[in-house]
């Protein structure tokens, strides 16, 4: 499909601005978060942020920066500690403080000069990045020049987000399943014309040797997700609302991290997407031009995700929330993100994004001139959103709940942009089968199955799996969800080969083989996990009468 | 208190007995209340008579309601507007007034059942069919005759929105009526729905004579099963101990002006359910809420044995005594808290 590139200049300049104007930026950062709070409410939350940030640096795991940041709060300890008479005015005076050091750390460092050396080099897409690990046989395909834009499908509603990115600020809500999303988002936005958005990068990705360039110089800020302290996350907030009030387009993956478990997002994190409400209120009472804010859903298919095995295991041993971040998985290991790129390169694997119909704050469909529209397809006013008393106005409490509505229309539209591939639906099928067969209660005796008692015959499969094909098939016209071109074929054994080219093409252990043995051919299992990470990906459909009636 | 010609009307949808007399409420409160009856003929009649002799005869309407079936006019003076139709009949009116709907509208439905087949609530109606998001349910012990007579008693608002809870309290809030805030509107929804099963079964055990303490022990154990569904639902059980669970259970389950009631009754005497739905000539919910109940608890895998043998009454014509029979000799266990 011929992508026609509209002018991006607009909205970087609202990023070149936004990076001249760091120090504004900051100062108005501070000026908000700690604007709403009372004398009382400052010495609390102070305290707070000292006793979480102390419990933080007890488990140390950045050596330098921690101890930089310990430095930090042992003086403000200190200067808490020794107050005297003017303890109202040091609390105020240390609240700045720690506000200031957090935003200094989170705002971005946003570089013209660097972007543009950097998307000379994005073209090519993951090429570059395998050139950057100067191995041979990489840079020899390097140099055939092997065209991203094959390897990655993009579709969907691509034009009215270019419509939009001009009519007001987009926040564009990938979902996530691996670190190598936003690398692909922002070569995806780069080749449709689109300005670099900026992105609440996890801190660890800054210093991850494969992720770090682009973190840092293509409009990414940063996000510590060790701080679990509320003045950190409200000066975030704060700092999002302020470059979405500066028109700067943004990228949240409104999951939080990455799916552990293959599925899509079901819960999504509240905190960052309440910007968008907060943002479009204050654009109204600032009359601003153009204050309409629009959420893009964007879904991001993999045949075989590079992270996959790590992040099962970490779901499935329940770590999942000790290790919230984790830092040595695939994605940190630069010879494994050379080898999986590799593999996707050259197989006829494809990455999949579809940009999603854009929606509003309050989850209402938006048409391509950037018209809210009701359930009826009748145009709205949204600004009658968010008046109460016939006055537009924040309402922290209404506000709260519109996002909260905000992020169930999300998951919601997340489902029907889904592009289901042949791995996930055969992943899907087998270990659905797996699973009647071997009891539908607990599952983690799945995980147990030896290889051989994952064996059956492509018979029994079909058997099972036809009418699975069948209902995919109807949901699809319904319009359920988006099926890639291979997976609409009615033919069972085309999807299986299909299935099989791709998910065999990376992992040590595959989630599926197929033996083929005279005239029979047997699927089998080496790996549990794996398949049900897959599988994952299509809960939620319907597709059996286990889920159906749920 | 703001000036009088500041307060905005408020708007009942509806003008059936329920309808009615929450436009009577608000009016003690609101200058002008808006009285919506579809057809022009009544409408007049009201206005002229001041009385809805269809379902409210004998009770004079206060000068302040206006009845109209004018729909556009009532969206664009009003803010608050409650809709109070029944279940079956409500998705289908929703689409009619849709068109003149905002944002800024709080739409606060005073109806107790879920959509026929669908099993929505009447709440997810309102945010699918019309242009706002702030929306609400009214509940609780509100047996209409009885407020009209001008005796004291409480609801229960919820809502998500605080903005919709504040409304409502300062519209209907009177020395004969006391208005209670509740953020769990799936509970509240979900439990005025439910009770009407209960509402069924106290019929019948009234109807047979069997006295206080079966009453007593079918109602505490039908809370059980509601406490189960309910949460399986996503609400929140301690909702039960509320108005809209025992407070409307005890207005419903031990008064004959309740429809349930009746048509438990009914079936004690050995009436088929579409006989009864004849004989009332209107849709008594408890009804379908059985059916509905039965799919639930099947789909969740509950233990709901008073729903189940209600559901064999209904629709298996099985005899209440049998019934009751089987639910007695059911293996003894541990009563469990509500979950």
């Amino acid at each position: 499909m011929a992508i026609i590139k509209p002018d991006a200049s607009k909205h970087l300049h609202a990023l070149s601005d936004l990076s001249r104007d760091r120090a504004a930026v900051i100062d108005e950062v501070v000026r908000r978060t700690c604007a709403q709070l009372t004398p009382k409410q400052m010495e609390d939350i102070v305290t707070d942020s000292l006793f979480w940030e102390r419990k933080r640096l007890e488990g140390r795991s950045d050596p330098i920066r921690d101890a930089l940041d310990g430095a930090f709060w042992k003086d403000i300890g200190s200067q808490l500690l020794n107050a005297g008479p003017s303890h109202e005015e040091t609390v105020r005076f240390l609240l700045k403080k720690i506000v200031r050091h957090h935003a200094d750390e989170i705002a971005g460092n946003y570089n013209d000069r660097v972007y543009n050396i950097a998307t000379a080099a994005v073209p090519r897409g993951m090429g570059w990045l395998l050139q950057a690990f100067s191995w041979k046989s990489f840079r020899n395909l390097f140099m055939e020049n092997v065209d991203l834009r094959r390897k990655v499908h993009l579709q969907g509603e691509i034009k009215q987000l270019q419509a939009l990115s001009k009519k007001g600020t987009v926040i564009l809500v990938p979902t996530h399943f691996s670190n190598l999303d936003s690398v692909l988002v922002g070569w995806a936005l780069f080749e449709l014309g689109l300005p670099p958005f900026c992105y609440g990068a996890g801190l660890n990705l800054f210093t991850n040797p494969v992720f770090g360039f682009f973190m840092n110089n293509l409009g990414a800020y940063k996000v510590d997700r060790r701080k679990k302290h509320k003045l950190y996350k409200e000066t975030l907030k704060q700092y999002s609302t302020v470059i979405l009030e500066r028109g700067c387009h943004s990228l949240f993956f409104p999951g939080g991290g990455r799916s552990r478990n293959g599925a899509f997002e079901k819960k999504i994190k509240l905190g960052l997407l309440s910007t968008a409400i907060d943002s479009y209120v204050a654009n109204l009472l600032s009359q601003k031009p153009d204050p309409n804010i629009y959420i893009v859903p964007c879904v991001i298919s993999y045949h075989f995700v590079l992270e996959a095995a790590t992040l099962i295991d970490d779901f499935l041993t329940e770590q999942g929330k000790s290790r919230y971040i984790i830092e040595d998985d695939e994605s940190s290991k630069p010879k494994v993100v050379a080898q999986f790129l590799f593999n996707f390169m050259k197989t006829s694997s494809t990455i999949y994004l579809n940009f999603g119909r854009a929606i509003d704050p309050f989850g209402n469909l938006v048409d391509d001139d950037g018209v809210s529209l009701s359930s009826q397809g009748r145009p709205l006013d949204i600004t009658s959103f968010v008046q109460s008393n016939g006055q537009i106005c924040h309402n922290p409490q209404r506000d709260q709940e519109y996002t909260r509505l905000l992020g169930e229309r999300i998951v919601e539209r997340y489902k029907k942009e889904n592009i289901a591939l042949t791995s996930h639906f055969i992943a899907y099928a087998y270990f659905e089968y797996l699973r009647q067969k071997f009891g539908p209660g607990d599952l983690f005796p799945l995980f147990r199955l030896s290889e051989e008692e994952t064996t059956v015959s492509y018979k029994d499969f079909a058997a099972f799996t036809t009418p699975l094909l069948e209902r995919l098939h109807e949901e699809h016209k319904k319009g359920n969800l988006h099926l890639e071109p291979a997976l609409r074929s009615p033919e069972l054994r085309n999807i299986l080969e299909s299935a099989e080219r791709n998910m065999g093409v990376y992992h040590t252990k595959r989630a599926l083989k197929i033996i083929r043995d005279g005239d029979t051919e047997r699927l089998v299992c080496e790996d549990m996990k794996l398949l049900f990470y897959y599988h994952n990906r299509m809960e939620g459909y319907g597709l059996t009468a286990r889920e159906a009636t749920r | 208190m703001s000036a009088e010609k500041d307060i905005l009307p408020v708007a009942i949808l509806g003008a059936g007995n329920w309808g009615t007399v929450l436009a009577i409420l608000a009016s003690k409160q609101i200058p002008k209340v808006y009285l919506f009856d579809r057809d022009p003929a009544r409408v007049a009649d009201m206005n002229s008579s001041r009385e809805n002799k269809r379902y409210l005869a004998g009770i004079r309407l206060p000068e302040a309601i206006q009845v109209t079936h004018d729909l556009e006019e009532i969206f664009a003076s009003c803010r608050l507007i409650l809709p109070v139709i029944p279940s079956h009949a409500f998705r289908k009116f929703a689409k009619s007034y849709a068109p003149f709907t905002r944002g800024d509208h709080l739409l606060v439905h005073g109806t107790k059942g879920l959509e026929p087949v669908t099993h929505k609530r009447m709440s997810d109606i309102l945010t699918e069919e019309t242009s706002t998001l702030r929306v609400g349910a009214l509940s609780g012990p509100n047996l209409a005759v009885e407020l009209a007579k001008g005796l004291p008693g409480a609801t229960v608002v919820s809502s998500r929105f605080d903005e919709v809870i504040e409304a409502v309290m300062a519209a209907f809030s009177s020395d004969q009526l006391r208005v209670y805030g509740n953020h769990d509107l799936v509970g509240v929804e979900w439990a005025g729905a439910l009770k009407n099963i209960l509402a069924i079964a106290a019929g019948m055990l009234h109807e047979l004579g069997f006295g206080q303490n079966a009453l007593a022990m079918v109602l505490t154990r039908g809370m059980a099963e509601i406490s189960k569904l309910i949460t399986a639902m996503g609400a929140h059980s301690s909702t039960l101990l509320g108005l809209a669970g025992i407070g409307d259970v005890i207005a419903t389950c031990t008064s004959p002006l309740s429809r349930n009631f009746r048509a438990g009754q009914m079936l004690a005497r050995g009436q088929t359910s579409d006989e009864i739905e004849r004989e009332l000539a209107m849709t008594v919910e408890g009804l379908n809420t059985i059916k509905v109940a039965m799919e639930l608890g099947t789909q969740k895998r509950l233990d709901l044995p008073i729903t189940l043998a209600l559901w064999q009454i209904a629709f298996e014509r099985k005899s209440v005594k049998e019934a009751i029979r089987e639910l007695m000799e059911r293996p003894s266990t541990f009563e469990f808290s509500f979950q």
